[in-house]
Parts: C-alpha cells; structure tokens; sequence
C-alpha cells in the first residue's frame, strides 16, 4: 500500500513538473514583471465591453482605433520583449542560479521597455480624456474601478 | 514492482489536467440576461422554437431561421455564405446563435444592439428569408394555433412585429453553453482533458495572443478586429462610417467551433487547422489596411498549431 501511495506521488510530481512544459516558463506562484497585454482604459474600451456602454460617436471611435492601432502595435512587441526576457531572467534565477548582477543587461532593457510602455499607457488615457465627454469618461473609469475589486 | 508501475499509471491518470487558479472567467454566468421589457418565460421560448424551425417565415416558405442556424452544425451551417430563398447568395458565414443571451451586439458587423433587433434581420433580408415582418405577422393571424400561443405568450398584445421578434429572442437566448468537456474541466473534473488538449489550451492562453480576443466564457471580447482576411467587406467599418475600422469584424465565440465550419466571416477558410494556422501567423493578408496590431507571428510548431485544434474541439457539445 505504501509503495502505491508513493509511486502516485511520484506520478502526480511527474506530471506537474515534467509533463507541464509551461511550468518553467514561468516565475514560481505565478509572478510576471509584465501585467496584461494592453493598458487598462483601452483593454476597458475594447476588450472588456466599455465601447457599447460608452456609445461613441463615429468621430470618436474613429479617433480611439486609430490611437489603438499605433499603441497595440508597439504594446504587443515592447511586452512580447519583455516576457522574453523575464523568461530569460527566471531561468537563470530560479533554475540555473545566476545571481542578479549576471543580468544587468536583461534587466536594463526590461527596465526601458517598461517605461516606453508605460509612456504608451499615459498618451492613452490622455487620448481619452480628450476624446470622450465627461459623462462617457467617467463610465470608462467606473468600468475600470469595479473591475479592480 | 508491477504494483507500483500500476500504481504510476493510474496516478497520472486518475491526476489528469491540472486546473487553472482562475477558473472563473471560463465559467458561464448561471443567470441569462434578458431587456426588462422581455423577460424570459416557458411560453415565450416554446413560441420562440416554433417560430424558429418554422418556414412560415420565409417569402416562399422553403426557410427557416434554423436553416441556417442548425443545431447538427453548432447553430451555424456548413456553407461558406448563408443561402436564402430562391438559392440567393449572402456574402457572409452564418456565426453561431450559441450564447447570443451574453453578446453585446450582433451580426459580423454589430449592427444589431439586441437579440430582438437581430432576430429581425434575416427574416427581411433580400437575401436570406425575404419577408417583411408586417407580412409575417399578417401570415401568423391567419394560423389558429400561433394566435393561441401568442396569447398566451405575450397576453392583451397579440401578434405583433416586436412579439415576434419577443418570442424568437427568448428561444435564442436559451442557446446556451455549458456542458462541453472544456467545461466539465474548468469545473473540476480534471479527466476530461488529455496531455494535448490541456497543452493546447495552455498555449491558447498564456503563450500566444488568442485570449486578448477570444476571452473569457464565451471566448470572446465583443470587440472588432481586423485580422487580415480582406475580401473587401467593409464590416463594423460600413456600420459606423469610421474608416479605421473598415475590414472589421465582431470576435465570434469560438464555442462549437470546431461543428461550425467553414470559418470567418466570409468562410474562406474550410478547416478549423487552418483558421488557427492563420490567426497564429498573423493574420492571412498581412498587408491589410487596418489590421490589428495584436496579430503577430507566433512561430508555432505544428505540433503546437494542433494542440490547440485539439484544445478548441473540447468546446464542442
């Protein structure tokens, strides 16, 4: 009996290890040094069904397509990049133990990347405050707020 | 030792596909929505199903909604264009009507904002059942029994074009999912999901785009997107005159979707293999106008292109 008992632990630590080849893509627990592919108003917007609460006038959804498709463009390479480069940094941590200083060149160019997207992030929510009118912002960051809790 | 070597075998087994922290967001909401002024009753769908396997709603009377919305092919239909009365051809692939009670609007385009308004549409098209709804309402007042069920379904209002259009919305929205094997996985039996199909649906979700629109319990973000199959379809563009949006087209669920081929919205594309090799590339025509920006090259393997094939066919119910 006990002899099942740890041949099944053995199988349920094979399959959770070596028949998960995500498992090591991943920082332990889950960790990301990059949050969700697109920022949080135009995920709001397009993604999360904000555009049919908000109703936006022809000129208005013209104008937030044309900014999404510049920031989704340069969004979706810069954090492709990084998630790279974290799985990068992760193995190298957690699995082949380079301490920090082995990967100042990765982490500078995270570091970088993240602040051109947190640029891109910044010029978004400035491109919808001056498109939509008061009424339809504030449904926007309501949207935002409840998703939040 | 053969103990332990059955033992191993049934442990990885009976384990199956781990399931995700979240599961959550691919569950359906148990509640189905509906508008205030069309609360769902049995009466309203029993009407509803009648009116929708029904050819009393086309002009010849050779159609019915469920002509091209079959149950057998996912509530959609296996010709590449929806075929009206007389064989007219549409131009368009007839979506699937499964979890339209959660859709934010309706058509490839998203001219429709409710269930009611959508029901409408391919009864009046030129195209597809060419009849004016006053006509069909004229046609129901002359059948004793659909005078008998509108009574009861919508009393003190009679037959109207918006009880007709009542009553066919309240059966599609009980076009629901929920009892795939994706499901049953998400929910806690991890048996029903193989190594491969468990692969593909981590692929599908963490190392590739396809859940920035195909999200959620329905697999999809109610948004439009362009993604590079340019036939000249204007789609959401046409809708709104935004020009930005031209060549773009709703995100369909990707429930069923391996029994509702052919594939996108003018169903070029013949195998769901091929949809996904398409969407993993990129997009078809690279070069489109306004294609999305969230189409990339994955450089998926095959093996990883069919993994995802077998992930998608665990939606099927």
């Amino acid at each position: 009996m006990k002899k099942i008992v740890l041949a099944m632990l053995i199988a349920s630590s094979t399959v959770m290890a070596e028949g998960n080849p995500f498992l090591k893509d991943h920082f332990p627990g889950g960790y990301s040094m990059v949050g969700s592919a697109l920022p949080h108003l135009m995920g709001m917007y397009k993604k999360q069904g904000g555009m049919h609460k908000i109703a936006p006038t022809p000129e208005q959804e013209e104008l937030i397509e044309e900014r999404f498709k510049i920031h989704s463009k340069a969004f979706m390479s810069k954090a492709t990049r990084i998630r790279e480069l974290e799985t990068a940094v992760m193995k190298a941590v957690v699995y082949d133990g380079k301490p920090s200083e082995a990967l100042k060149e990765q982490l500078s160019e995270i570091s970088i990347l993240k602040n051109e997207l947190a640029v891109i992030d910044l010029d978004t929510i400035h491109m919808f405050k001056k498109t939509l009118t008061l009424q339809q912002y504030d449904v926007l960051l309501d949207m935002a707020k409840q998703a939040k809790k | 030792m053969i103990r332990q070597s059955v033992a191993f075998l049934i442990g990885t087994t009976l384990l199956g596909a781990p399931i995700p922290s979240d599961p959550q967001q691919w569950q359906r909401p148990h509640l189905i929505p509906a508008p205030h002024d069309n609360s769902i009753n049995e009466e309203k769908i029993a009407l509803g199903k009648k009116l929708f396997f029904d050819p009393i709603l086309s002009r010849d009377r050779s159609l019915s909604c469920a002509t091209c919305h079959d149950p057998v092919h996912g509530w959609a239909d296996a010709n590449r264009a929806a075929i009206g009365i007389e064989g007219r051809q549409g131009t368009r692939n007839s979506p699937t009507i499964i979890n339209g009670a959660y859709q934010l609007s309706y058509f490839w385009d998203g001219r429709a904002k409710s269930l009611e308004e959508q029901s409408l549409g391919p009864i009046e098209s030129h195209v597809e059942m060419d009849l004016k709804p006053s006509e069909a309402v004229h046609r129901l007042q002359y059948s004793p029994a659909y005078v008998k069920a509108f009574e009861i379904a919508f009393p003190k209002e009679g037959i109207t074009v918006q009880t007709l259009a009542k009553a066919i919305a309240s059966f599609e929205r009980t076009i629901v999912s929920g009892k795939s094997r994706f499901d049953r996985w998400i929910t806690g039996d991890a048996t029903q999901l193989n190594d491969r199909e468990y692969q593909g649906f981590r692929i599908f979700s963490e190392k590739t785009n396809c859940t920035v629109c195909h999200r959620g319990f329905n697999f999809s973000d109610h948004d439009f997107s362009n993604i590079g199959i340019d036939n000249g379809d204007a789609g959401r563009g046409g809708v709104k005159n935004v020009v930005s949006q031209h060549g773009n087209f709703k995100t369909p669920t990707l429930r069923n979707v391996s029994l509702s081929a052919p594939y996108f919205h003018d169903g070029s594309v013949k195998t769901l293999k091929e949809a996904v090799t398409i969407c993993a590339q990129g997009g078809r025509d690279k070069h489109a106008k306004n294609l999305s920006g969230i189409m990339i090259d994955h450089r998926l393997s095959d093996g990883e292109i069919e993994d995802i094939v077998l992930f998608l066919k665990s939606l099927e119910e």
